[in-house]
Parts: structure tokens; C-alpha cells; sequence
């Protein structure tokens, strides 16, 4: 498109000045982790005593803070709820867009009526299910519940409706069953849509406060943000730079898969939006 | 327009013909192993909720005893403390969603526009989003600070005495420019895709004919991403109406409840004042409400899509 | 005879031998399965963790702490979950306010035969302030475990700056107007006093009610009375400081006082103790802390604290009563650590001891401690006290005038707090 020089300067100052007020924020929160905590409130951007005491009291080994073990936690939690999320929901979206079987729109209407349900409602019958179940405290306890979510299934059925019919019929007629057609067909051409559900289940679980924290109780079984929220939330006042050092600590996992995984996710997330 | 829309979906179910009855058991094994986890993990609690909302329920001891639809009739007794709050927390949720979802509509369309006509696209993409990957707890401590009247960097830059958090019509405005820093980008990303994956020809020929920039927007860009516009208004309704970390982390609530969220209220209800009861009931009322709200939403922008 | 005597001897120690055989199994078998004991807090861990460290070494293979600390803001949440499942913890350690619910729910054991069985007399090892008015109709259920007095702080570098002597902070109402208007430079944005319309009022406004001779309520009756006239005066001290003395900005943030005294813009503050480690971190010798000044008619001041109690757990049993008795005594006689790690102790031998009183901050701690006043011990108190700061607030934020704003505080709390269980 042709256009004027000045119109392409006011373009371009616009997003200039939009993105530096997206990472201001950030840029604060990163150096305040490397202030002492009584220049926590000094106003300059630039420390003027820099240290990385905060890091190193984060990290030493003889800390109450085990970083490492609660990062080691939400790792794993959200990479295996991520995958186990990813799988099932293909398959349920699968069944519920392609297959033809008694209660499928009883089905799906529940699906997207237990959407509606805010979650401190279940809390408390989740809780005691989790404890009946001896669960609690428990990888169990912090991977399980979140297969249940019915956005992904609802998300994966908007896409797999879309894909069209002729595929599957050729499938068909070269003898294929419907699992073949859920691998050869929905499952790689479903992978946008599906990668997408994977990073937000990812970003979701790893990021999730209100459930680690009721449904955990040994310091080596929490999670890195209810870890973050106990060290840094003190029983009445608030230790800044460490809390932003602690912070920026657990936002590197999320980081690094932004950046790699960025271009897939946006994609994904484009993708899913047109199809939705 | 709608039953074109009707016709395909019902054509596409009955396209197949009807299946015996082992290969719909077949079938049903494919939603079989999700089916188990909804059961387990939120089927069952919601069951288990609502019948927590027909009793009086103390988290502490369990039931004490059926009310029956009580609590329900309760939210509508005016002079009941716990209902007024209800109402006004309501109130509060709505004007957070009339006045925050144009913004999150609005704000990432111009600038997904922007992008497409600038130069690195990509920095800028990166930028805006980069904000969605943080926890509520890391966006909310950084902002609680930024804000402060006295000695918060946002005032201290700009010499000025804004009481960001504690009066209003600020401490909404606060709380609405959190909300769109935190999670305009997901938006911005579907809107941008929607532009690029627009017709080449479509924005060109606008440009051949001599539409300004800002003609081309109000009148090929718009009406085009129409469809996409409507996803991005339902999510943002309903991420909105689950309002609760923002002025949970920022205001508490208040001044004077006049933040005050639903979910915070249900909260409250629940574990701070132990009444399991009413919260349950209060927050079924809230899930009608939304399903209601996306309903209807949903419905007319079919109609108009179509 | 002489052989059968010896046989007997030899039966006798064959006996012996294989009793303490038995013993030795028996001390295995009790080693390899202590008697566990779980304890949550949510109050600061710090100290709390090395006491338990140091407790599950000495009586290792008897007894084991398992520790657990649960956010402030959260705590409710956690607990009541755990409670529904049967999954509460043996010890809870939480402020007084959130301990009264379960005593009024018959949750919670008395601590009276826990105390005896640990040889505390609580009249002589607790201070008055903190054990006398801790029960619920007429039964103690918890002990303290630490305070938290409402402190007075102030920047001596300012006040040299300003032509005050260092030394000698204010100790009326009167001299406290005076030098905060001689500490003041609204233009420069320099405050001799930060007055929020939010935190730290929860501490403020019972140390000034109590000042001026008000209580907040009646436990027994759940009559509201901090609307009275001693009430009135305490915000009219606080809304003086902002719109009639000018010491004080308007529309200040929450924790603001503390941000600003840390930067130099603000000379006096009155707030919790917890706000001594930072402060004196950052200020050294300019920091000066003493108990509040006589905004009223006498000293007082309202004590943040933590109390603990026993839940009625059926899993207890007479030898893990002992354990617990035997944890309770543990934990107050090695209280130096909480003081070292700047929490304040409540066991008295220890406040009195000469290592105690050498630990900066903790002498002027502990003479608060003996003026201090608790909150009401009413089921809900905690929730329904947000009726009062926010109405508080609106006074602050001058919206409302004081009685109104406090008589509307306690026509809301009594509701409230006097509705069934729902």
C-alpha cells in the first residue's frame, strides 16, 4: 500500500509508543529484583546499588525457598496436563464433530454449559473428591483436575468441523477405520489448533495459584507461583525486591517457551480464531 | 440467512447414514476417556455444588440442613446484607465489562491495523503480546506499585497527584488499563491474522481507488473481520465477567466496594464469612447470568454473520 | 541349690537379656515411627522453622513436627478446605480474629490441659494484654504465640533537618502537630506524617479508639461501640492530619506512609512492628521507634498477634496430647529465636532475659506489648471488619461525615454478625 511518509511516522510512532508501555512495566519489575530491598522504592529505573543478593537468597540451598523442586512441580504438572489435555480433547472433538452416536448433543450442550460454572463453585466438592480419593498433596492432585476443562474440546470441535469432507471420504473409501481417520486426517491437520490448546493448558496450569495452593501442603509439593506468593507474601508487609526477584525467576520457563514457540502459538491462535 | 447457516450444520449430522449400534459404541469410545475425566473432575463438583446451594452449608462443619431454593429466594430479599452486595458486586462486574471489552476489542484492531502497515511487524507482535504470559500475582504486584499516589513511577513521571487506586472514577480506570495491558495481546494476535489472511486484492483495490487509510479501515477492514471481531468480543465478555485478580491485587475491592467483583463477593461469602451456601447459590446465579449474556450474544452475531 | 539358684540366676538374666532385647525393639520400632505431628502458620515462618528443626532433632524418633505455612490472605480458604476432608492440621497458628469461629464451633480443644501438661502457668508467662481477654465465653481455646504492637516510627535525620531534636519525638498530640508541621513541605512533596484511607488503618484506628478510652465491640452481645464519642475522635485524628493540620497528603495509596518514610518524604509513621527490619535496613541510625504517642487520653496501642490452638482431630491421643504439650513448652523456651529473627515473642522469661533485651527494637517492642489491646473475639470479625475501614475510608476521602460513616460501620457489622449461619 502507498502512503505518504508522515502517515507511515504516525503509524509507527503509535506502535512504538504502545510497545514501550507494554514492557515498561516489565523493565521496572526486572530492575527492582536487582535492588537492595530498602531501594525497592527508590524511583530510578537504573539501580543504583545493583546486586544479585535477591537471586542468591532465592536460590541458596538453605532457604525455605525451594525454588528449583517447586519449579521442578509446575513443570512437570503443566507439561503432562498440557499433553494429556492435547489427547484427550482430539479424540472427544473428534468423536463429537465427525461420529455419529446416541447423546451427542446432550453431550456437547453439557460441555459448553459447565463452561458457564465459575470455579469457585467446585472448589470445595473438588477438594473433598481429591482427599476421598487420597489424592491430595499428590502429582495427582495437580495435574488431574485440569483434564477436565471443556474449552479445549469445544475449541478442537470448532476447528475439526471445518476441515472438509472430502478428506475423510477418500479415507473412507481406501478402508480406512475411524481411529486411522483421527490419526491420518484430524490429528495433523488439527495440529494448530491443537499445539495452541497445549501452550495455553501450558501457560494456564503453570500460571494457576488458587488450586496448588489449597490442594498442596508440603513445601516440596507446591508449585512455583503459590511458592512465590509464600515467600514474598509475608504476613502483612512485602519485601519488593525480592518478590520481583522471585518473579522474574518464575517467569523464565514461560518465557523461553514464548520465544521458541511463538510463531506456533500465534499461529495457533489465529488459526483458531478464523475457525471459531 | 440463518437457515442457510442451519441447513449446512443439519446436513452435515445427517449426511452419514444412521449406524448400527456397535459402531455408535465405537464411536462413543472416542469421547469415552474425556467423558470419565469431566465426570470426575467436574461433573461431579458441580452436582456436589448444587446441592451445597439447597442447604445451609458451613465449610467448616458440612451441611446444616436443606433450604431448599432459600439461598436463591434469599438474593432477592432487598433487605438482606449478603443480596445488596450481591447486586451492587453484579453491577460493578457489568460496568467493568460495558466499559473494558470495547477497549479489548478496539484498542488491538487500530493497532493490528498499524502492524500490518508498518515495518517490523514482528518486534511490535512480540511486544504487545509478551504482557499475556505473566500470572495475575506477577502483573498485579508490579502494577500495585506503579500506581501509588505519592511515590508510584506512573505519577512520578508525569508530576502528577492521581489517586490511581483509591478514588473514583480512577481506581476503574486503573483497573480497566491493567486489564488491557494484561491480555490485549491474545486479541491483537487473532485480529492481525485476521488482516493477513484478508484477500491481497481487497485492501489494494481500496488503495487504487484512492481511500484514505482511514476509509479503507472504516470500510473494508471492519465489515470484513467481522466474524473474527465477534469471536474476540465473546472471550473478552466472558473473560471479563470472571473479573476477580485485578481489583482483588489492586484496589481490594475498594473505595468502598465500589470495585468489588462478583467473584470476590462469592469469595467473601464463602470463606470468609463461611455461608458455603449462599456463595454456591450466588455463584450458579452468576454461571446463568453469563451463559445467558454469551447466548445472546452469541445468537445475534450469527444472524448478522450470516 | 546352690545350682538351681544358679539356674534361676541364668533364667533370670536370659529373661533379662531378651526383655531388653524386647526394649531395644521396641525403642526401634517407636524410632522407626515417631508419633507425627502436623503444624500450620500463617504467620511469618521466620524463626518458627529453625524452633521445629531444632525440636524434630532433639526428640527425634518420639515426635515429628510436620511444618506448614499458608499465605496471609489465603489462610481461611486453606483451612476450612482441610477441615471439611478431616485433613486439619493438629497445631494452627493464625491470628486471634480467625481462631474464634472454630472455638464457637466447638473445634477446638481448650488449651488450658495442653498448657498444664507443659508446666506453662499462663497468668505469669504471658502478658496480661494478650492472655486475659483471649477466650470465648469464659473458656481459653489459644495461647500467643508472638505480637505484633502498633509502633511509632520516626526519621532523625528529618528532624535534625528540620530543627527537632532527634531524641526527642513527640510524645503528646500537641507536639505531635507541631513538629509534623515543622516537618512538612507540601511543595517539595516532604510530609511530617502519611495519613492512608486504607491499610494501616486496621491497626491504627483500634490504637487511637483505645487511646481515647473506646472499645470496638461487645463479644457477648455483638453490640457495636466503636461509634461512640472516643471513635469519633480517633478518625477525627486522622482526618485533622489531612485536611485541617495539612501533615499529611490527600487520597494516599495503601502502604504508602511506609513507601514514602523509606524514600525520606515522610517523617512520622504509626504502623505495625512488622515494618522494623526494613526500616531500620534502610535508615540505620536515623531510624528512631518507640511506642505511639498520647494522641488520646492515655497510651495503648492495638497488638497484631498470633495465637495458636489444638483441633479436635480424632487422630489425638494422650501420648500426642504430650507431644504437643511437649512441642508447645519447646517452642516458648527457645523463643529468643523468633526474637533474632525479628519476631516478638509473648513467653516472659524470654522477654525478660538480658540476650533479649540487647536485640535492637525489641525492648520498645515489648513495653507496646503490655499496653496493647486486642479485637473483639466475634465469629466473622475479620470479614465484617472491611464494613468499618471501608466506611473509614469514605470519611477519609472526605465523602462522609465521621458519625455517619461510623454509625452506618456498625449498623452493617451488627447485621452481619448477628445473622445465623447461612
Amino acid at each position: 500500500m502507498k502512503m505518504p511518509g508522515w502517515k507511515r511516522g504516525i503509524i509507527f510512532a503509535i506502535l512504538v509508543v504502545g510497545s514501550l508501555f507494554m514492557v515498561f512495566p516489565f523493565l521496572w519489575l526486572l530492575s527492582t529484583a536487582f535492588k537492595p530491598e530498602s531501594d525497592a522504592f527508590d524511583g530510578h529505573l537504573i539501580p543504583g546499588h545493583p546486586t544479585f543478593a535477591n537471586f542468591a537468597s532465592v536460590l541458596a540451598p538453605g532457604s525455605s525457598a525451594e525454588v528449583l523442586r517447586w519449579l521442578g512441580n509446575s513443570l512437570l504438572s503443566a507439561i503432562v496436563a498440557s499433553l494429556a489435555v492435547m489427547v484427550l480433547d482430539s479424540l472427544a472433538a473428534y468423536g463429537l464433530a465427525r461420529l455419529q452416536f446416541f447423546g451427542r448433543k446432550v453431550i456437547l450442550y453439557l460441555l459448553i454449559a459447565s463452561l458457564m460454572v465459575p470455579f469457585i463453585a467446585v472448589l470445595i466438592p473438588l477438594y473433598l473428591e481429591l482427599a476421598n480419593f487420597g489424592l491430595l498433596d499428590t502429582y495427582g492432585a495437580l495435574i488431574l483436575p485440569y483434564t477436565a476443562n471443556a474449552f479445549g474440546v469445544f475449541l478442537l470441535y470448532q476447528f475439526y468441523t471445518n476441515i472438509p469432507k472430502e478428506l475423510e471420504e477418500a479415507a473412507i473409501v481406501d478402508g480406512a477405520g475411524k481411529f486411522q481417520i483421527w490419526r491420518r486426517i484430524f490429528l495433523p491437520l488439527g495440529i494448530p489448533a491443537t499445539a495452541t490448546l497445549g501452550m495455553m493448558t501450558f501457560m494456564g496450569v503453570y500460571n494457576d495459584f488458587f488450586w496448588p495452593l489449597v490442594a498442596t501442603s508440603s513445601n516440596s509439593m507446591r508449585t512455583m507461583t503459590v511458592g512465590v506468593a509464600l515467600m514474598a507474601i509475608g504476613p502483612y508487609s512485602t519485601n519488593y525486591s525480592l518478590l520481583m526477584a522471585l518473579t522474574v525467576f518464575s517467569m523464565i520457563p514461560t518465557f523461553i517457551a514464548f520465544i521458541f514457540a511463538q510463531r506456533q502459538l500465534m499461529q495457533g491462535v489465529a488459526t483458531t480464531g478464523i475457525n471459531l | 440467512m440463518r437457515t442457510a447457516a442451519a441447513r449446512q450444520t443439519s446436513l452435515r449430522t445427517t449426511e452419514r447414514p444412521r449406524e448400527n449400534w456397535v459402531s455408535q459404541i465405537g464411536s462413543f469410545l472416542f469421547v469415552l476417556p474425556y467423558l470419565v475425566a469431566f465426570g470426575f473432575f467436574l461433573g461431579y463438583p458441580i452436582v456436589f455444588g448444587a446441592t451445597v446451594s439447597l442447604q445451609h452449608w458451613n465449610p467448616m462443619i458440612g451441611s446444616g440442613g436443606w433450604v431448599g431454593l432459600g439461598q436463591y429466594l434469599n438474593l432477592f430479599n432487598p433487605s438482606d446484607l449478603a443480596s445488596q452486595q450481591f447486586w451492587q458486586a453484579l453491577l460493578n462486574t457489568l460496568l467493568f465489562v460495558f466499559i473494558s471489552v470495547p477497549f479489548l476489542v478496539g484498542i488491538p484492531l487500530i493497532l493490528a491495523y498499524c502492524m500490518y502497515l508498518s515495518p517490523w511487524k514482528s518486534v511490535f507482535r512480540s511486544a504487545f503480546f509478551f504482557p499475556s504470559i505473566l500470572s495475575a500475582t506477577s502483573v498485579m504486584a508490579v502494577w500495585s506499585w506503579m500506581l501509588q499516589t505519592e511515590g508510584g513511577p506512573i505519577n512520578h513521571f508525569f508530576g502528577s497527584q492521581i489517586p490511581w487506586l483509591v478514588r473514583q472514577p480512577w481506581a476503574w480506570i486503573s483497573i480497566d488499563l491493567v486489564t488491557v495491558w494484561w491480555s490485549m495481546g491474545f486479541n491483537l494476535i487473532i485480529i492481525y491474522a485476521g488482516i493477513t489472511q484478508l484477500p491481497q486484492s481487497t485492501l489494494d483495490a481500496a488503495s487504487i481507488d484512492g481511500a484514505g487509510i482511514i476509509r479503507t479501515f472504516r470500510s473494508i477492514l471492519v465489515p470484513q473481520l467481522k466474524s473474527i471481531l465477534s469471536v474476540v468480543l465473546i472471550l473478552s465478555t466472558i473473560g471479563s465477567f470472571n473479573l476477580f485478580a485485578q481489583p482483588f491485587l489492586l484496589t481490594g475491592g475498594g473505595p468502598n466496594n465500589s470495585t468489588m467483583s462478583v467473584s470476590q463477593e462469592i469469595y467473601n461469602q464463602g470463606f470468609g464469612l463461611n455461608h458455603m451456601g449462599s456463595a454456591t447459590a450466588m455463584a450458579f446465579v452468576m454461571g446463568i447470568l453469563l451463559a445467558a449474556v454469551s447466548f445472546v450474544q452469541y445468537g445475534t452475531l450469527r444472524e448478522r454473520r450470516g | 541349690m546352690e545350682l538351681s539358684a544358679r539356674r534361676i540366676g541364668l533364667s533370670a538374666s536370659a529373661v533379662l537379656t531378651a526383655l531388653a532385647g524386647l526394649a531395644v525393639y521396641g525403642a526401634q520400632v517407636n524410632a522407626a515411627t515417631p508419633i507425627n505431628i502436623s503444624f500450620w502458620t500463617s504467620g511469618s515462618p521466620a524463626g518458627v522453622t529453625q524452633i521445629v528443626s531444632e525440636f524434630n532433632k532433639a526428640y527425634a524418633g518420639k515426635y515429628q513436627i510436620t511444618f506448614r505455612a499458608i499465605p496471609y490472605s489465603n489462610e481461611t480458604t486453606v483451612v476450612n478446605s482441610a477441615l471439611t476432608a478431616h485433613k486439619a492440621p493438629d497445631i494452627m497458628e493464625e491470628s486471634l480474629t480467625f481462631s474464634t469461629p472454630y472455638a464457637v464451633e466447638g473445634l477446638e480443644m481448650p488449651i488450658g490441659p495442653f498448657l498444664k501438661m507443659a508446666g506453662i502457668n499462663p497468668k505469669a508467662d504471658f502478658p496480661a494484654p494478650m492472655w486475659d481477654k483471649a477466650a470465648v465465653a469464659g473458656v481459653h481455646y489459644v495461647a500467643p504465640t508472638d505480637g505484633l504492637p502498633t509502633m511509632f516510627y520516626w526519621n532523625k535525620a528529618m528532624f535534625k533537618a528540620a530543627g527537632l531534636n532527634p531524641n526527642k519525638p513527640p510524645r503528646t498530640l500537641a507536639q505531635f502537630v507541631a513538629d509534623a508541621k515543622k516537618l512538612t513541605n507540601a511543595k517539595k512533596g516532604v510530609w511530617g506524617y502519611v495519613q492512608e484511607p486504607a491499610w494501616p488503618a486496621p491497626f491504627q484506628f483500634p490504637s487511637f479508639l483505645g487511646q481515647f478510652g473506646g472499645t470496638e465491640a461487645n463479644p457477648t452481645t455483638k453490640k457495636m461501640m466503636f461509634n461512640g464519642p472516643a471513635g469519633v475522635k480517633a478518625v477525627q485524628f486522622m482526618w485533622n492530619s489531612i485536611y485541617k493540620w495539612h501533615i499529611s497528603p490527600q487520597n494516599a495509596s495503601a502502604h504508602e506512609s511506609y513507601n514514602l518514610f523509606l524514600q525520606g518524604k515522610n517523617a512520622m509513621m504509626m504502623t505495625g512492628a512488622y515494618d522494623y527490619a526494613s526500616t531500620s535496613q534502610k535508615l540505620g541510625k536515623n531510624l528512631g521507634f518507640s511506642t505511639l504517642p498520647v494522641i488520646g487520653k492515655k497510651e495503648a496501642d492495638f497488638l497484631g498477634q498470633n495465637y495458636w490452638w489444638v483441633f479436635k482431630n480424632p487422630s489425638l491421643t494422650p501420648a500426642k496430647d504430650q507431644g504437643i504439650a511437649d512441642f508447645m513448652k519447646f517452642f516458648y523456651t527457645h523463643s529468643l529465636q523468633l526474637a533474632k529473627a525479628g519476631v516478638l515473642p509473648v513467653w516472659q522469661p524470654t522477654l525478660r532475659s538480658a540476650a533479649f533485651k540487647h536485640i535492637p527494637g525489641d525492648a520498645q517492642q515489648a513495653a507496646a506489648l503490655q499496653k496493647g489491646i486486642l479485637n473483639p473475639l466475634i465469629t466473622g470479625w475479620g470479614t465484617a471488619g472491611s464494613y468499618l475501614y471501608n466506611n473509614i475510608d469514605e470519611a477519609l476521602l472526605n465523602k462522609m461525615p465521621i458519625k455517619e460513616a461510623l454509625d452506618k460501620a456498625a449498623q452493617q457489622m451488627e447485621q452481619t454478625l448477628n445473622q445465623p449461619t447461612a
